[in-house]
């Protein structure tokens, strides 16, 4: 199949009743979850999750893809109403975006904010379609050794990345890893660590564990949290003139999409970064007339228009080679894992259409984030005054039944509780739950290449270096891990001998 | 003595018990493919895995004792853009000092009979008492009581709790209903069951 018959081929099937449908309802879902401060999309994502189980997996990736394109937008509305950001991603819009709610312009911030994210999100959906015949070709081009090592690259990204200690993230992702050979080993059907437990056969869910790390972990920290509905501004100014902001920096804009679909790209790294990359530049480039902290709307635009190209640039990675950037794309990996969805080659070759389709339908949701989100502006700040003592139950109940449904196992279900206590006190204490999380959902596939290679090569391990791909991987690998630390004795010897 | 060994206990951190916890699983990944004579292609990658958390765990507990060079890239926080950043072991993490004022509304049933628990403790001892219950006699019997004793503890208005409870339980019976879960059924009570007959 070519790439144009897959691309209309994905056309039509995004263009069904029941992916439109599942995408709208992903959206509001997604604006929902995204503006309550403390869930967000990766929770929403999680708990949703188990209940796609009866879907097919294009309308169950869809309705994953598209909550978390809505809750991108949804957790700019709290972090311009309230000062909370109800995502990670929104935090950046909260210093431009809240002081400008206060001086009775929270209608523009929140337009500037639809327009820019949509708008951004629109585009980098056309430029994610243009360059995946270029994708097509880099993904053929892996193997077995290379799929290991990236699995390797991706946790020792996410280290560095989330700017943690390389130690704390490599043994949370080989943690993960760890975790991951629980039950019937994949090269024989010899079962592991399962201590005569019929139910541990089939190991631990890694959907049990990106619920409790995700959603149980999160409620234990909301807990401690009260509302904050109290702090909410009224929402006054001009919804015309926001929009109208956003074509007034036409340069701003366009910027703050290329750098936030660049960075999604990156293994690793998420919207948080991309938001926070966009504004430090936009205060950067507009020092001389800006009044950035003070309801700057460039302030909104920047970091706005680089949250929903970073789920488009966030899908490359995800889809090509399984290596998720942020929680949200951990828990899409998850989606597509347990949907029968192997990214890599067959997503970019015999599936391609079904890889064209989640493409179409972000572009498709951009344009509905446009109508939903102008549309409900006057009643988002209902959203934000919701309680969190009556969300806590809710997701706990939600939390059980989904983990239990994905095998029948009650082990999933405690598995939720065990998983989420530890990544509670993970977050406490700055380890990486997404390397963590990354090596459990990554541990079967990391595990089957790595014996693959070691079959092709008659048992010696020289085949990760003997590739000239697989060789480069390694070199970033020892790169990522220890630039940090080499970096400043390599500065201070190149300015000895200059 | 006794006064030392409470002086040694209370200086214990919650990270301490948690990297103690996942040391001695990592020796328990490494040796039961070994104790159990696990085939090689079932034993090398878990093994290999175990290594690694065991060294990294070994590492962040005895991170106050290793010598200059090998600290620093134990404790220090990396990034590929910035500096390596000072970091303070000693530090308690944010969650852990942030106390928010409470209003009396913010007080939770108990505090108001003179039962002060942490927020964060009760929520993860209810859900897990919820979860043991569940498995049972039914998630569908107890969620209402769950959800209802939740919402009294932090003072939702009851209107509120009851509604809740109602839409939880509508959860769980639409699992039963379309997904065909036992939600209904308690395993202890299906133990008891069979034991009888």
């Amino acid at each position: 199949m070519s790439a144009v018959d897959a691309f209309f081929q994905g056309l039509a099937i995004a263009l069904t009743p029941e992916v439109l449908l599942f995408l709208t309802v992903g959206l509001l879902l997604g604006i929902i979850l995204g503006a309550l401060p403390g869930i967000g999309s990766p929770v929403g994502m999680a708990i949703v999750l188990p209940l796609t189980l009866p879907l097919d997996a294009t309308p169950a990736i869809v309705l994953l893809i598209s909550i978390y394109s809505g809750a991108m937008f949804g957790g700019s509305i709290s972090a311009i109403l309230i000062n909370a950001p109800g995502t990670e991603s929104a935090a950046a819009t909260t210093l431009d975006g809240y002081p400008m709610a206060v001086r009775g312009l929270a209608k523009n911030a929140l337009g500037i904010a639809t327009t820019a994210s949509a708008l951004n999100g629109f585009l980098a959906a056309i430029v994610l379609v243009a360059i995946s015949p270029v994708l097509i070709t880099v993904v053929l081009a892996f193997g077995s050794p290379e799929y290991f090592l990236l699995a390797i690259l991706g946790i020792s990204l996410i280290t560095i990345v989330t700017q943690g200690s390389i130690v704390k993230g490599l043994l949370a992702g080989a943690l993960g890893f760890m975790i991951s050979t629980i039950g019937v080993a994949i090269m024989s059907p010899r079962p592991r660590y399962t201590f005569g437990q019929l139910g541990l056969y089939e190991g631990i869910s890694f959907v049990a564990a990106l619920i409790g790390m995700f959603a149980f972990a999160e409620m234990m920290k909301l807990a401690s949290q009260k509302t904050i509905a109290d702090e909410a501004v009224e929402i006054a100014g001009s919804l015309r003139d926001g929009i109208m902001a956003v074509f007034e920096y036409p340069k701003t804009t366009l910027k703050a999409g290329l750098i936030g679909m660049g960075i999604g790209m990156v293994p690793g790294s998420g919207a948080t970064t991309s938001t926070f990359v966009a504004y430090a530049e936009e205060a950067r480039s507009s020092a001389k007339d800006g009044r950035f902290g003070e309801g700057d709307p460039r302030g909104v635009i920047a970091p706005e228009g680089a949250n929903n190209p970073t789920v488009s640039g966030s899908l490359v990675p995800t889809l090509s080679f399984g290596i998720p950037g942020s929680g949200s794309t951990a828990v899409l990996l998850g989606g597509l894992l347990m949907h029968g969805l192997q990214p890599g080659p067959t997503l970019f070759g015999d599936q391609l259409h079904v890889t064209y389709t989640f493409f179409i339908t972000l572009f498709l949701g951009n344009i509905l984030i446009l109508a939903v989100g102008y549309s409900i502006i006057p009643y988002l700040s209902k959203i934000t005054e919701l309680d969190t003592h009556t969300i806590i139950p809710v997701v706990v109940v939600l939390s059980y039944a989904g983990a239990f449904t994905l095998n029948r196992n009650w082990y999933d279900a405690f598995a939720v509780i065990l998983l989420g206590i530890l990544g509670y006190y993970m977050v406490i204490y700055n380890y990486s739950i997404i390397a963590f999380v990354l090596g459990i959902v990554l541990g079967p596939i990391a595990e089957q290449n790595f014996f693959r290679s070691l079959q092709i090569s008659g048992g010696s391990y020289t085949i990760f270096v003997t590739e000239p791909l697989s060789a480069i991987l390694v070199v970033l690998v020892f790169v990522v891990l220890f630039g940090p630390f080499v970096k400043p004795y390599l500065e201070r010897t190149i300015d000895r001998l200059g | 003595m006794l006064d030392n060994i409470q002086r040694t206990l209370r200086r214990i951190t919650a990270e301490q018990v948690m990297l103690g916890i996942i040391f001695v699983l990592s020796v328990v990944f490494y040796l039961e493919p070994t104790l159990q004579d696990y085939p090689e292609n079932a034993a090398i990658f878990p093994q290999l895995t175990a290594i690694a958390v065991l060294i990294g765990a070994a590492l962040l507990l005895t991170r106050r004792y290793l010598p200059g060079p090998i600290r620093r890239i134990v404790t220090e926080n990396v990034s590929i853009a910035q500096q390596i950043e000072e970091t303070d072991d000693d530090a308690i993490p944010d969650q852990e000092v942030v106390e928010e004022e409470t209003t009396p509304e913010d007080r939770t049933l108990g505090a108001v009979y003179g039962l002060e628990i942490d927020n964060t403790l009760f929520v993860t001892v209810t859900a897990t008492l919820y979860l043991f219950a569940g498995w049972a006699v039914g998630l569908l019997y107890v969620t209402p009581i769950y959800v209802l004793g939740y919402t009294l503890w932090f003072r939702v208005p009851w209107q509120v709790g009851v509604g809740l409870a109602a839409f939880a339980s509508i959860i769980i019976w639409g699992f039963i209903r379309f997904l065909l879960m036992p939600f209904d059924q308690g395993e202890l009570v299906s133990l008891m069951v069979v034991g009888v007959l």
